[in-house]
């Protein structure tokens, strides 16, 4: 599976920023958001750990953008391979119905 | 899938709600089914008619020398004829493709009728559509092409495209021909914007909050790659529900939009948005053309351990 975290960025114009950083199963960078994020939290305590995560970023190396690997071709709108419906992948987790689907049913 | 109300309404008054349609065409599938074998009853008669008009010229043809050699007045009617006989010929091949393009309805409601996994639900879901695109338009004879065209694009092969392909060519009206660039261009998956007094789309209010731009107007579908399924598996069952609920409650309006939740990607050989669901990230493609979101990979955060430039570091 894929894991992510919040690196420093030093921008072409030397500001620093954080972005969130992709990494594949092999811990090499796949890609990173485009623009700088910012802490968010659904309660004091959610936007506390998301400030926390931040801080962790200030303790690895700083990144450039020349750093993301840039892939010759941008990605294609849709897998040519098969893919599975919302419901198929409900069905294959032995997941619950939509929770719409729910209220319509009760 | 979401399953969530898709209600369409007309200007002379409520339509049934998409769950009481999808039970109508379960209800109605014995009768078209009925339609289906009357239907192929008649495209065998066609096609036993055109082989004995193929026959009758083929005798006509044959007879035409010896009807030369006879009278000057057979002559003059021979010509007549053979005047005719192009005529006759093209209207054969008129009755072929009636009996094909018929073939090929038959063939899409059998399948309709008979399955019932996610994509047919899909199909009737567009065939839905295109009846109140047809009944705006007050086009029911591009009724078929419509059905037929929706069908095989559902398909999304190469071949399904080719055969819609030749099936446009077979048609060379103007208005078939809006047709099968609406079902290319994949806007036949939401009905055309001056309709819009008259459908609603699938769950949202009759005024439900729709902003200008095609982005607004209809619900996406959510399709999983394989690998963000086997992503998915690596979550615990709760975290699981939460996720796909997530997925389908902020991806399937405006996927495209930048807010605090979706943020757009640096370009890379994965995703070009991302989605955030707590500390879950999902990667993810829009195809606003067909109005499909990819989900493409779905990554949980990094523990306080990394590698960098292979060396392990706690943090």
């Amino acid at each position: 599976m894929i894991t992510w975290n919040y690196r420093v960025f030093r921008e072409d114009d030397g500001d620093y920023v954080i972005r969130e950083v992709f990494y594949a199963e092999d811990d090499s960078i796949i890609g990173c958001t485009a623009n700088a994020v910012e802490p968010f939290g659904r309660s004091i305590e959610e936007l506390t750990t998301s400030i926390m995560d931040f801080q962790a970023a200030l303790a690895l190396p700083v990144l450039t953008l020349a750093e993301i690997p840039q892939p010759a071709m941008p990605p294609k709108k849709r897998a040519n391979g098969r893919t599975l419906s919302s419901a198929d992948v409900r069905t294959r987790l032995g997941l619950a119905a939509p929770s719409s689907d729910k209220k319509e049913k009760s | 899938m979401s399953t969530s109300p898709r209600c369409c309404t007309t200007s002379e008054g409520e339509l049934p709600r998409a769950s009481t349609m999808k039970s109508l065409i379960l209800n109605s599938t014995p009768l078209i089914l009925d339609v289906a074998i009357f239907i192929l009853d008649v495209s065998t008669l066609i096609l036993n008619l055109t082989l004995f008009i193929l026959d009758v010229s083929t005798l006509i043809l044959d007879v035409t020398p010896l009807i030369l050699d006879l009278t000057p007045f057979i002559l003059d009617s021979t010509a007549l004829i053979l005047d005719l006989t192009p005529l006759i010929l093209d209207s054969t091949a008129l009755i072929l493709d009636l009996t094909l393009f018929i073939l090929d309805v038959s063939t899409l409601i059998l399948d309709v009728a008979r399955t019932s996994s996610t994509q047919s639900q899909r199909i009737c879901r567009n065939v839905c559509y295109v009846l109140l695109i047809c009944h705006a338009e007050r086009s029911w004879p591009l009724l078929p092409t419509l059905v037929v065209a929706t069908h095989v694009y559902g398909q999304r092969s190469e071949a399904s495209r080719n055969a819609l392909h030749r099936l446009y060519q077979r048609c060379s009206e103007a208005s078939v021909s809006t047709c099968y660039t609406a079902v290319c261009d994949g806007s036949i998956f939401s009905v055309p914007r001056h309709h819009n007094a008259c459908v609603e789309r699938p769950g949202r209010g009759r005024h439900g909050g729709s902003r200008s731009g095609k982005d607004h107007t209809t619900m996406y579908d959510i399709d999983y790659t394989q690998e963000a399924l086997e992503d998915l598996q690596w979550f615990r069952k709760h975290e699981q529900n939460i996720i796909v609920d997530g997925i389908d409650q902020q991806l399937r309006n405006e996927p495209t939009s930048e807010t605090r939740n979706r943020k757009r990607m640096q370009v890379n050989a994965y995703a070009e948005w991302e989605l955030r669901i707590g500390d879950v990230r999902v990667l993810y493609n829009v195809d606003t053309q067909v109005r499909i979101v990819e989900i493409q990979r779905i990554g949980e955060k990094r523990g306080n351990t990394f590698f960098f430039r292979g060396r392990r570091t706690d943090i």
